[in-house]
């Protein structure tokens, strides 16, 4: 067991040095506790050690605890590399770019939802497109899409589909620069363009939460949120950037196979780590795409909030503000992004691949809401649908990782063993019992979602509380979950 | 597993966490992709026996490698359920090999997801994660695909 190999050299913190196989430039890092790591299937270790092997690598290839195999990178993969020689590879950003977490409270309490939660679930089910071949919410023309694509967030806000606050409490402000329609095929156009304000299926939902008073675990820093506890009601969209994202994905993952060894003699052993150097021809055309599909991403969890948001506000019969709405942040979990890092003394631009991480950035860095400057940007933590989900704080150690957490339970069970162990209907039925309220375009989906096919996120949280590379926040418990 | 006991598909487990492995053999190539195809169909549907052929549709692509095509022939049909809400399988599958480059023609038929199919899971896209597409002996071919959900 590669497991074995893996070194403890901290609380929660595991090495595999780098000699452990040929061409790796750096150690592979694990962040874990000792149940955690061992639970982790041995294809994490070989990826890890993989991407270690990856030009411009800086210090380490990074796992987090939620850390599973995933296709070239771990999920929970992090690696910062050196963007003046070293390169880019979409296997580190995953498929579905910018797969990430929108996270609002509201002043409503349990006791004021319940009665209504149905209705409100009936009504979202109804106006949310989600499942196989779930179109948008909006339809856009080719012009429009290309808007969009640049705009992100910003483009919704325009027609009206939210408001300038919201833009303030998203990574990036809800749109990142560097992002060139131009570098996007035309099957990805049309792919993206009837997807946009769509929820998708697999991982992906909507959830209503309680924040109890108990669930605070950090009073301080949750009133900065403006997070009360007094089982206070809040929200969590979990989508991406749908076909879109995954065929710019597609498209240059082929082009890079075509030209990263003959090209750029580049020898990595998994295709799925195919790589370009970010300065190279190929390098930044993928970038500008890539940064297109984040900016979609962004305008597709914006859109969903402005519907949930509207029916709220039509169900209580009252204004955003009487209902106490607000936007807590819009995290990414699966981006490449150029951040600044000191590295031996030097000051470098790195391209800091996270796929299945999240950013946690800590207080007083630029980059976050003037807000939470004196806190740390929020990092949420989404849950299996049914248990808990988190938000944190960066911690001490947070540079350590490049300033990346995790992003969610990690599961342990494949998709075809949930099947099989569990029955839908019966799930659904389950979570009713246990005052979940659930609506899904399928129930066999939903048993591949089951709780018990993903880690316990309790343990995922304290392992990363005891690596220090965040601090817990609050925890957020599940009171309705709309699945694709 | 579907199909006979030499030429089949099965969704193996093990092998990915989050996502859906498929392995298959079959006496022929072509065999081998139409396979894939249903297989992906059963990821996205309950029942897939009940797709009706009610729409045809047609594609062609080409690849230096054969496995690679597969991968794209995979991730041409669910191009086509994202932009035509048209779920597929292949009727006729011809795969030939001309100036350095395998060439795949395909007529498939099949129905608008709308139609009241029960659904399963939306699949995004098929990887190259231990992609596989070969011929293992004089008699048998063999593929391995990822299918991400």
């Amino acid at each position: 067991m590669v497991q074995g190999l893996a070194k403890k050299i901290g609380n929660c913190l595991y090495e595999i040095p780098k000699d452990y196989k040929k061409g790796m430039r750096v150690p592979a890092r694990i962040y874990a506790s000792e149940d955690l790591l061992s639970s982790m299937d041995s294809a994490v270790f070989e990826q890890l050690t993989n991407v270690a092997m990856l030009p411009g690598i800086q210090s380490y290839a990074l796992c987090m605890p939620d850390g599973h195999s995933g296709y070239g990178f771990p999920i929970g993969g992090v690696a910062a590399i050196d963007i003046e020689d070293g390169v880019i590879s979409p296997g580190g950003i995953g498929f579905d770019i910018n797969c990430g977490v929108r996270f609002f409270i509201t002043s409503l309490t349990f006791q004021e939802l319940s009665p209504k939660l149905n209705h409100i679930m009936d009504m979202l089910f109804s106006r949310i497109p989600s499942g196989v071949g779930g179109k948008g919410i909006v339809s856009l023309n080719d012009k429009q899409f290309d808007e969009a694509m640049v705009k992100g967030c910003r483009w919704a806000v325009e027609r009206g589909y939210g408001i300038q606050e919201d833009l303030i409490f998203c990574e990036e402000n809800g749109c990142i620069g560097n992002a060139k329609p131009e570098a996007v095929s035309g099957k990805a156009r049309e792919r993206g363009k009837e997807q946009v304000g769509s929820l998708g299926s697999g991982n992906h939902y909507l959830e209503f939460q309680i924040i109890r008073e108990a669930d605070i675990l950090n009073r301080d820093i949750a009133e900065k949120f403006g997070i009360t506890g007094n089982n206070q009601i809040a929200c969590m969209i979990h989508c991406g950037s749908r076909g879109f994202g995954h065929q710019i994905a597609t498209d240059y993952l082929d082009q890079f196979i075509s030209v990263m060894k003959q090209k750029y003699h580049i020898d990595i052993p998994d295709r799925e780590l195919a790589c370009a150097p970010f300065h190279s021809k190929e390098g930044q055309a993928y970038f500008h795409a890539m940064n297109c599909a984040i900016n979609i991403a962004f305008l597709n969890r914006q859109l969903i909030f402005h519907i949930v948001r509207d029916v709220l506000c039509q169900v209580f019969k009252k204004t955003p503000e009487e209902l106490g709405i607000k936007l807590i942040y819009d995290v990414c979990h699966n981006t490449a992004k150029i951040e600044q890092y000191e590295i031996n003394g030097k000051n470098k631009k790195l391209l800091v691949h996270r796929k299945g991480a999240t950013r946690a950035f800590t207080k007083g860095m630029h980059g976050i809401p003037e807000l939470y400057r004196e806190i740390g940007q929020p990092v949420l933590v989404g849950g299996s649908m049914q248990s808990a989900s988190y938000i944190l704080v960066g911690g001490h150690n947070a540079k350590d990782s490049f300033y990346s957490t995790v992003h969610g339970s990690g599961r342990v069970m494949s998709r075809q063993q949930a099947k099989k162990r569990f029955k839908g209907r019966d799930l659904a039925d389950q979570m009713e019992r246990n005052g979940i309220t659930v609506r899904t375009r399928s129930f066999s989906g939903l048993a591949e979602e089951a709780g018990a096919a993903y880690k316990d996120i309790n343990d995922v949280i304290d392992a990363i509380t005891q690596a220090g590379l965040s601090i817990p926040v609050a925890r957020m418990i599940p009171i309705g979950s709309i699945k694709g | 597993m579907s199909g006979d006991s030499t030429e089949y598909f099965e969704f193996v487990e093990d092998i990915t966490l989050a996502d859906i492995a498929v392995h298959c053999r079959a006496k022929t190539i072509e065999k081998i992709f139409a396979l894939n195809a249903e297989a992906l169909l059963h990821v996205c549907l309950e029942d897939p026996s009940k797709l009706t052929k009610a729409v045809k549709h047609q594609f062609l692509l080409q690849h230096n490698y054969l496995d690679l095509l597969l991968v794209k022939f995979l991730n041409e049909i669910l191009f086509i359920k994202d932009v035509k809400g048209l779920l597929l399988l292949p009727e006729t599958i011809q795969i030939t090999y001309t100036d350095g480059a395998f060439v795949c023609e395909v007529d498939c038929s099949g129905d608008y997801i709308t139609n009241g199919y029960d659904i399963n899971v939306d699949p995004k896209a098929v990887t190259m994660h231990k992609v596989k597409c070969e011929k293992i002996n004089d008699v048998e071919w063999e593929s391995f695909i990822v299918i991400d959900v």
